[in-house]
C-alpha cells in the first residue's frame, strides 16, 4: 500500500513538473500554421522595407515580435518528443521556424535589396509551411 | 448651431469610446479568421449599444442622475452591488489592457522599450484625467480617433470582393470550425457592448447637464456616434479579410493592425493609423477609468464629476486614481495586453446581463421616468438585444474553453 502511494505521488509530481510531451500530428500542423502565419506576415513587412514604405521603428519592433513568435515555435518543437513517423516533419518545422526567426531579426538592419531577398525567402517558407500543414 | 455642436461632440465621444482595444483586436482577428463572414455580428453589437446607450442617456436627461445611481435607487442595494462588483472587475481588466495597448502603440511609433512606455502611458493617463476638462477630453480623443478612418481608405484600396462583403452582413454560420466562429460572434458583440460604454455615456450626459429637452441630442449621439464607430469596425474587419485571410495570417499583435494600413497605403498611413489607435485606445482608457470611478461614487452617494475640481470630489478622484494604479500593476506583471483584452472582453460578456437588465428595468419605470419611460419600439429592441446578450453571456465561457481562447 505504501509503495502504491509513493508511486502515485511520484507520478503526480512528474506530471505537475510538466515533463516532455508526445507531439501529435494535429499539434505539429498547428505549429506549421504558426510558422506560415509569421512568415507570410513577415514577407509583407519585408516587402515594405524593401520599398521604403515603412518606418524603421515599426520594422524593428514588429519584425522583432514576429521573430519571437517563430522562435517560440522552434523552442517548443525542440523540447517536444515525437514518434518516429513525425521526426522528419518535426525537424523540417524546426528548421523553417529558425530560419524565419533569423530572417526577421536581420530585417532591422537590412538594406532595401537585402529586405527584398528576405521577403522572397519568407514567402517560400510560408508556402512550405502551408504545404506541410495541409 | 449650439445643438449641432452638442451633437458633434457627442458623436466624437461615441467614436472615441466605442473603438477601444477590444474592438480593434476582435474585429481584426475575426476578419483574418473568417473573411467577411462576421460583419453581421458587428451590426448586432452596434444595434445593442445604440439601444441601451439611448436608454441610459434618456434616464440621465430625465432624472439628472446617471444610470448606476438610478439602478441603486430603484432596484436596491443588492442588485446595485452585484452590478457594481461585476462592472468593476471588468473595468480593471479593461484599464490594464488599454494602458498596455497605449504603451504598445507608443513602442511601435518610437521603438523605445515597452516597460518604460508603460510608465509614460499611465502618467499621461493620470495627467489628462486630472487636468483636462471633460469637454476637451471628448474633443481631443474623439477627433484623434477619427484618424482610424485611414483603415476605410485602405480597405477600399485593397479592392475587396464587394459581393462577398455584402453577403457578410447576412447572418449565417460559415467555415468548418463552428465553435471558433461563434467564439468570434461572442467576442464581437461583447467588444461592442462592454459595460463601461453605457455607464460613461450616461454619466457624460449628467456632466453635460442634459435635460429632457436634450433627448433629441441624446438619440442623435447614440445613433450616429455608435454607427460611425461600427463603420470603423467594418473597415478594420474588411482590411484584415482582404489582406490577411487569403494569406492565412493570424494577427496576434497590435503591429499586425498597423501593417494593415501600411501595406495598401504606405508609411504615412501607418503613422496615421498608429496615432489613430493611440487616441482611440487612450480615449477608451480614460472612459473606462472615469466609468469605474463614476460607478463607485454613484453607488455610495459620493460627490462625483469632472465638472467639479478634484478637491470638490475627493473620493471620486481617489477612486479613479486607485483604478489607474491597479491597472498599471496588472499590466506591469508582463501579461500580454492583447491576451488580457480577449479575457476582459469575454468576461465582460458574462457580466453583460447584470448591466443591461437593470438598465431596461429603470428605463421602463414610469414612477421614475414619467412620460419618458420606454415606448413600444425601445422595449422591442431592448428585449430582442437582451435575449442576444443573455445568449452570448451563457455561451462565452464554454466557447472560450472549447476554442482555447480562439486559438482553435
Amino acid at each position: 500500500m505504501a509503495r502504491l502511494l509513493v508511486a502515485m505521488l511520484l507520478t503526480c509530481t512528474v506530471a505537475a513538473c510538466g515533463g516532455t510531451h508526445e507531439l501529435t500530428r494535429s499539434a505539429l500542423d498547428h505549429d506549421f500554421e504558426a510558422i506560415q502565419s509569421a512568415a507570410a506576415e513577415g514577407a509583407l513587412l519585408s516587402h515594405d522595407v524593401s520599398r521604403g514604405r515603412t518606418t524603421s521603428a515599426f520594422a524593428r519592433v514588429h519584425g522583432g515580435e514576429l521573430a519571437a513568435q517563430a522562435e517560440a515555435v522552434s523552442a517548443r518543437l525542440e523540447s517536444a518528443q515525437s514518434s518516429a513517423s513525425l521526426k522528419d516533419d518535426v525537424a523540417l518545422a524546426r528548421r523553417l521556424a529558425t530560419s524565419v526567426a533569423r530572417d526577421l531579426e536581420r530585417l532591422d538592419e537590412a538594406s532595401e535589396d537585402e529586405a527584398g531577398r528576405i521577403a522572397r525567402r519568407l514567402e517560400e517558407a510560408a508556402q512550405t509551411a502551408d504545404r506541410e500543414s495541409a | 448651431m449650439n445643438k449641432v455642436f452638442a451633437i458633434a461632440l457627442g458623436i466624437l465621444a461615441a467614436i472615441g469610446g466605442f473603438v477601444d482595444i477590444g474592438d480593434i483586436v476582435f474585429n481584426f482577428a475575426a476578419g483574418a479568421a473568417f473573411g467577411y463572414e462576421l460583419l453581421w455580428a458587428v451590426v448586432v453589437g452596434v444595434g445593442a449599444i445604440i439601444t441601451y446607450a439611448e436608454m441610459c442617456g434618456r434616464v440621465a436627461s430625465v432624472s439628472g442622475r446617471a444610470v448606476f445611481d438610478a439602478v441603486r435607487e430603484r432596484l436596491g442595494f443588492s442588485v446595485g452591488m452585484v452590478t457594481l462588483v461585476a462592472a468593476q472587475i471588468v473595468n480593471l481588466l479593461m484599464v490594464a489592457a488599454e494602458v498596455g495597448g497605449v504603451a504598445l502603440v507608443l513602442q511601435l511609433l518610437s521603438g523605445l522599450p515597452y516597460r518604460a512606455l508603460l510608465l509614460v502611458a499611465v502618467l499621461g493617463l493620470g495627467l489628462v484625467v486630472w487636468f483636462m476638462p471633460f469637454g476637451w477630453i471628448e474633443r481631443v480623443f474623439g477627433y484623434g480617433g477619427l484618424l482610424l478612418l485611414v483603415f476605410a481608405v485602405g480597405a477600399i484600396k485593397l479592392n475587396p470582393d464587394w459581393g462577398e462583403v455584402g453577403s457578410g452582413f447576412v447572418p449565417h454560420v460559415a467555415g468548418t470550425d463552428t465553435a471558433l466562429y461563434f467564439y468570434f460572434v461572442v467576442g464581437l458583440i461583447g467588444a461592442a457592448t462592454v459595460p463601461y460604454e453605457v455607464y460613461f455615456f450616461s454619466s457624460g450626459a449628467v456632466e453635460e447637464r442634459w435635460t429632457p429637452k436634450d433627448l433629441g441630442v441624446n438619440r442623435a449621439n447614440a445613433m450616429i456616434g455608435f454607427s460611425l464607430g461600427g463603420f470603423l469596425s467594418f473597415a478594420l474587419m474588411i482590411t484584415a479579410a482582404a489582406l490577411y485571410f487569403p494569406r492565412g495570417i493570424d494577427p496576434s499583435k497590435l503591429g499586425s493592425v498597423g501593417l494593415g494600413a501600411e501595406v495598401p497605403l504606405g508609411a504615412a498611413a501607418l503613422v496615421i493609423a498608429l496615432v489613430g489607435i493611440l487616441f482611440a485606445v487612450g480615449g477608451a482608457a480614460i472612459d473606462t477609468v472615469l466609468s469605474g470611478a463614476y460607478n463607485v461614487a454613484q453607488f455610495f452617494g459620493w460627490e462625483w464629476g469632472k465638472y467639479r475640481k478634484p478637491a470638490g470630489a475627493p473620493r471620486f478622484t481617489f477612486a479613479w486614481l486607485v483604478l489607474v494604479a491597479l491597472g498599471f500593476l496588472v499590466v506591469l506583471t508582463g501579461i500580454d495586453p492583447i491576451m488580457l483584452t480577449e479575457y476582459a472582453v469575454i468576461f465582460s460578456v458574462v457580466a453583460l446581463p447584470t448591466t443591461y437588465i437593470p438598465i431596461l428595468l429603470v428605463a421602463n419605470d414610469r414612477a421614475y421616468m414619467g412620460r419618458y419611460a420606454n415606448g413600444r419600439w425601445a422595449n422591442v429592441f431592448g428585449l430582442v438585444f437582451l435575449v442576444v446578450i443573455c445568449a452570448v453571456a451563457v455561451a462565452a465561457i464554454p466557447l472560450m474553453v472549447v476554442t482555447n481562447m480562439g486559438q482553435g
